[in-house]
């Protein structure tokens, strides 16, 4: 037969059993890919990026600025593909950052990175150290964290018991990194005692080179005797604690002075670094039936997984590995709490958009059995499932895991896969009703008649969707599986439409094949259906009156342009994601600098008894003087660097989200007040933090200052928060500028010093030694799993203030005993402040969230913005805002807005530039296919209309227009252009018929409405799935306002527009 | 000697050669047809793109065999048509032409 590609592939397959097995190998392979990709919380993102930690001893901020961070960040700057280099130049270190543009590879860049810093080696000032560098991926973000807690034990024992666990746990296959968050562990302390020491004539770094000295072994080499070789080892360790007391330090008058004689040696657990606890929330304690609230001492293990690893194997593995260790390492009176499964969460999601998308098959399934009937249905039925079955299996094979973007890349396409397998079914449905061809060569003229028009209406959405996939930035690696991921599947559903859905129709439709004249005898008419006499009644007077023409076409145009009014007045507000439904809420408390670990804690569990208030708490973790185990935004935020004194975290874990009605969103806003308030009291800094659905910011609001002095930066940066704390709807006002601290420092006065044969390094090194407490050296007990530190240090009660430090003493080189208070100078200052950098200009971070009144950042900046206009500023001097880029130079003042305003700004302009390219694309299509370039004008005047759904649907439902939002725009665009194309194609055919444009445009019209209705059915309901979950609203949205208005708009104003143009051409110009 | 003349729908051309096999036929020719009915065109109204004319696959068997086989072939066409398309629309149409001569 003569027939077209479409058709031609048809005819191989309509009637081949080849087909029944393709259908049953593609569902296999799709059931098998599900089984074999791994499914994760997050979508993987490669951004490789990496901390540079330097150390400059003694050096005060400006001089690691200038020796450190600058000559480090310009050697990271030539390192191509890097997109931002960060830096914070500390007292005595420096943390320079470098984070490479989203998507490049992380092993090459990572070894560019080293290769630049080995040039950095030799221009380095000769005290600086060695850069540590660490890199930091998605995959650090520990997927499992295990909290053990115990009523009867303390953190020391548990930590010995997470310490076994840990290892154990680091057994298993694709786990990466674990951590053990808090526990004291065994140290062996050596407390001095100043009085003895001084008596004896024992200065510190005497007992300090002793016990250094000691602790030493190695391999001597070996000798030879009889033939045979031995191998000598010389030294001897220090393996217990009562070695180290017995190390002789002196000999006076023959009697050995031993260590036990000047210092009391501890073994046991150190001195807390950190206090860890767990304590039930209302919902736990009600489960477990203990008392909620109470804080028992915790040790949390956190587990990260290798890329690429399916979270949920890690996590039961992990859950197994707990369970068989009961009773032998785990005792019976300390209780293992998960209180983190992202392979749960993931698998949650997994399933939820599984079920979604079953539900989205069985309605669009439900609304083709409307029109066409059950058989129709059924064939619809079974050639989706096939279509997302093979998508998922390339999934698989483009090393996709199965999270919520690629899963939602299915659920936003079902409504339109439909479509191909739709049409080639009713199309066959229909020629085999007609019985004008015998019904093999009915079904492939059917498909052979649709075969290139699905083809162009495919390419069309693909061209809507696929200009996502160059969404840049962190936002990037969000868009792009659902770009291709829908444009894999659109394609795939076009395949599966001509191979399998001819062979189901040619089968299933056969029944079909009943009489064209219906139960009266009467060849059915068109012009007596009540479609036509509706379009008809609705066309003519348009048609025939200008007036009501331009009053219909105005009218739109006014309403188009009233419902953009509703950005405008904020009642339909922008915002890039809203908030997920998250199960964990964070909490990040700062105290004022210089805190002590001790206030710290008890403000951090003061705070946390507020959470008791809240009924959705199911349990919560407090973290003093370290970090919670970061998820990924606390990766973005380097949460993990939190490891001082004066900083908590409380990781607060929610009930789950089916078992409660309000969103954490809700929860997090009324946890704010209450926490903040305790905060207070203690000049706290309490921030509620939750687990943004996109990519994460440094903070919602940034506003970055940059100028010519860092003391003006510091002075509007200051005046920037007081607006934020005042301006409604912003929250959690802060700015990364310490607080001032005071710091002794001890001068060495160098003529006392040498006068009495003290060297100023023995002053400084015996202070290091007992205030720093940096381990002299490490036990070697084989047992052990971790490394014993051996510490000097004085009694906690001689060394709280400067004059109990005075007893102590150096030893000169005459023997004397010196006191360190004759030797030093005692002044008191602040600690100078850390000055931050951001592509080589300093600069100020003024960071905020927005949460109640204002929920969208852009308006913030709108609001906040206005009154910065205000502020004083030096003589002489402007302040400017900018909203993107980085100012020129730093000779003026400017503010720069970043955080989330950056992402939005960079998604919504990627999606705008996104959208023009698919307009062009779209108009190179049509032109293509009518070889006309004014006709696709007046077709594409459709999508704009979409707009007024999309505005009123987003504008009734209250939701925020999101980046989702914008999608669904886009991918409406494709469908209501496909619309347009169908139905001038038809007033062209009608008029080729000899028809009058009048009849030709209402025929036309009330042929095509039907299934025009019944692509904007499958649209609708298949969005419906997607109406209740918080990120995808805005789709759903969209994807429901738009398609109804934009189609029963189409209806009307492609066609009259048509006819408004062509109305002076006589027929044969038109068609020609 | 006759002309015998099969006409049917390409589907069932498969059928023809069959039968034109167990008739013990010794040489047949055949040709693809390619043929129009040209009813009125009516919009059907939930058609999704336009139509053209419809045009019908079909082949043409021929043979010169004697009245017998031929007339047991017209037959045989006769109890296919009745137990195949029940519906009638495209049976296969068979005709016996006389032939005047031939050297």
């Amino acid at each position: 037969m003569n027939t077209g590609l479409a058709g031609k592939i048809a005819q191989g397959f309509i009637d081949s059993k080849l087909t029944l097995l393709l259908m049953i190998a593609f569902l296999a392979i799709g059931v098998y890919g599900v089984w074999l990709t791994p499914s994760e919380e997050e979508p993987q993102i490669d951004v490789p990026m990496a901390d540079i930690y330097v150390g400059y001893p003694g050096a005060s901020p400006q001089e690691v600025e200038n020796k450190i961070a600058i000559p480090l960040e310009k050697v990271l700057s030539n390192i191509s593909g890097v997109e931002y280099v960060y830096s914070t130049s500390m007292p005595e270190m420096a943390m320079v950052s470098a984070r490479f543009f989203v998507g490049q590879d992380v092993e090459e860049s990572l070894v560019r990175l080293y290769n630049e810093i080995m040039k950095f080696m030799d221009k380095k000032p000769e005290a600086v150290t060695m850069p540590m560098i660490k890199t930091r991926s998605i995959n650090d973000v520990p997927i499992v964290t295990l909290t053990l807690w115990s009523e009867t034990q303390d953190d020391y024992q548990l930590r010995r018991v997470a310490q076994v666990l840990d290892n154990e746990i680091k057994s298993i296959t694709d786990v990466a990194e674990t951590k053990i968050h808090g526990g004291r562990s065994r140290t062996i302390q050596v407390v001095l005692d100043k009085e003895k020491m001084a008596a004896l004539s024992v200065d510190p770094l005497r007992i300090a080179q002793t016990v250094k000295v000691a602790n030493r072994e190695f391999n001597s080499g070996s000798f030879t005797s009889d033939d045979e070789e031995f191998l000598v080892q010389t030294g001897s360790f220090l393996e217990t604690a009562e070695d180290v007391a017995n190390l002789v330090l002196d000999v006076r008058g023959g009697d050995p002075i031993l260590l036990r004689d000047v210092a009391e040696i501890k073994d046991g657990p150190g001195e807390p670094a950190s206090y860890v606890s767990y304590s039930p929330g209302p919902v736990a304690a009600e489960e477990k039936g203990i008392s909620a609230g109470g804080a028992f001492p915790a040790v949390t293990i956190s587990v990260a997984k290798r890329q690429g690893a399916d979270a949920m194997t890690i996590a039961t593995d992990i859950d197994r590995m707990v369970e068989e260790l009961q009773g032998t390492v785990v005792t019976s009176d300390i209780h293992v709490e998960s209180t983190r499964n992202y392979g749960k969460t993931a698998t949650e999601k997994v399933n939820t958009l599984m079920i979604h998308l079953l539900v989205a098959v069985l309605s669009v399934s439900f609304v083709v059995f409307l029109a066409m009937g059950w058989r129709g249905a059924l064939v619809v039925f079974i050639s989706v499932p096939i279509t997302f079955a093979l998508t998922l299996f390339f999934y698989y094979m483009y090393d996709y895991t199965l999270n919520r973007i690629t899963l939602f890349a299915l659920v936003f396409v079902t409504g339109i896969v439909v479509d191909n397998s739709i049409i080639v079914a009713e199309n066959m449905h229909r020629h085999f009703k007609m019985r004008n061809l015998p019904f093999k060569q009915a079904a492939i003229y059917a498909i052979n008649e649709v075969g290139n028009p699905t083809i162009l209406a495919t390419f069309t959405v693909i061209a809507a969707v696929i200009p996502m996939a160059f969404v840049s930035g962190l936002m990037g690696p969000y868009m792009s599986p659902i770009a291709i991921g829908a444009t894999v599947a659109m394609i795939l559903s076009l395949i599966i439409s001509l191979i399998v859905t001819p062979w189901l129709g040619y089968r299933l439709l056969k029944a079909s094949r009943v009489q064209a004249i219906d139960s009266s005898g009467k060849r059915y008419k068109l012009e007596d259906t009540i479609i036509y006499k509706v379009y008809d009644k609705t066309m003519r007077p348009l048609m025939e009156s200008s007036a009501k023409r331009w009053g219909f076409l105005i009218g739109t145009t006014i309403v188009l342009f009233g419902t953009l009014v509703l950005f405008y007045t904020r009642s339909v507000e922008v915002k890039m994601l809203p908030f997920d439904n998250k199960n964990e809420i964070q909490l990040i408390i700062d105290m004022p600098e210089g805190a002590t670990l001790e206030r710290t804690e008890a403000v951090a569990q003061e705070v946390g008894l507020v959470l008791l208030d809240i009924p959705e708490v199911y349990d919560y973790q407090v973290y003093s003087g370290t970090n919670a185990p970061i998820n990924f935004n606390g990766l973005v935020r380097s949460y993990d660097l939190r490891q001082n004194a004066n900083v908590a975290d409380i990781q607060v874990n929610l009930v789950d989200k089916s078992l409660r009605s309000d969103q954490s969103h809700d929860i997090a806003k009324r946890m704010r007040p209450m926490v903040q308030k305790v905060g207070e009291k203690y000049g706290a800094n309490v921030k509620v933090v939750e687990v943004p659905p996109g990519p994460p910011v440094m903070s919602t609001l940034v506003a970055e200052v940059y100028g010519p002095d860092l003391e003006m930066q510091r002075e509007i940066g200051e005046d920037i928060k007081t607006i934020f704390s005042e301006t409604p709807g912003i929250v959690d006002a802060d700015w990364m500028v310490e607080a001032d601290q005071t710091k002794y420092y001890f001068n060495v006065d160098r003529q006392k010093a040498g006068m009495s044969g003290v060297m100023p390094n023995q002053v400084t090194e015996a202070l290091g030694m007992i205030l720093g407490q940096h381990p002299v050296t490490s036990l070697y007990d084989e047992k052990e799993s971790s490394p014993v530190p051996i510490t000097l240090k004085l009694d906690e009660s001689d060394r709280a203030g400067i004059h109990k430090l005075g007893g102590l003493n150096v030893q000169s080189q005459t023997g004397a005993m010196i006191p360190i208070t004759d030797l030093v100078v005692e002044e008191e200052k602040t600690l100078e402040k850390s000055i931050h950098r951001k592509n080589q200009r300093r600069v100020v971070y003024v960071t905020a969230e927005v949460a109640g009144e204002i929920e969208s950042p852009v308006y913030a900046i709108l609001d906040a913005g206005d009154e910065i206009d205000g502020l004083n500023v030096p003589e002489g001097y402007a302040l400017a805002q900018q909203f993107s880029g980085q100012p020129f130079n730093s000779e003026n003042l400017t503010v720069k807005w970043d955080g989330e305003w950056q992402i939005t700004l960079e998604v919504f302009r990627d999606l705008g530039i996104a959208f023009g390219v698919v307009l062009l694309i779209i108009y190179i299509l049509i032109v293509g296919w009518f070889q006309d370039f004014g006709v696709p004008i007046i077709m594409m005047i459709a999508i704009p209309l979409s707009l007024i759904g999309i505005l009123l649907g987003h504008w009734f439902t209250g939701a925020f227009f999101t980046a989702t939002s914008m999608i669904g725009l886009i991918a409406l665009a494709g469908i209501m252009v496909r619309n347009s194309v169908l139905l001038i194609d038809f007033i062209q055919i009608s008029l080729r018929q000899g028809n009058s444009l009048q009849d030709a445009v209402v025929e036309a019209g009330a042929v095509r409405t039907m299934p025009i209705l019944l692509t904007a059915g499958t649209v609708v309901i298949g969005a419906i799935v997607i109406l209740f979950d918080p990120i995808f609203q805005g789709l759903a949205i969209s994807l429901m306002g738009g398609a109804i208005a934009s189609t029963a708009l189409t209806l009307v104003t492609v066609p009259l527009i048509y006819f408004m143009v062509k109305n002076r051409l006589s027929r044969e110009e038109i068609i020609r | 000697m006759k002309l015998l003349i099969i006409l049917s729908i390409a589907e069932y051309a498969n059928e023809v050669r069959e039968l034109m096999v167990r008739n013990n036929v010794p040489v047949y020719s055949e040709t693809e047809m390619y043929g129009f009915r040209t009813e009125r065109h009516q919009p059907d109204i939930r058609s999704w793109f336009s139509q053209g004319d419809q045009g019908i696959y079909s082949t043409l068997f021929f043979s010169f065999q004697d009245e017998k086989t031929v007339k047991t072939i017209l037959k045989e066409v006769e109890a296919y048509n009745k137990d195949h398309d029940h519906n009638g629309d495209n049976p296969l149409h068979a005709y016996q032409v006389a032939v005047e001569d031939f050297a």
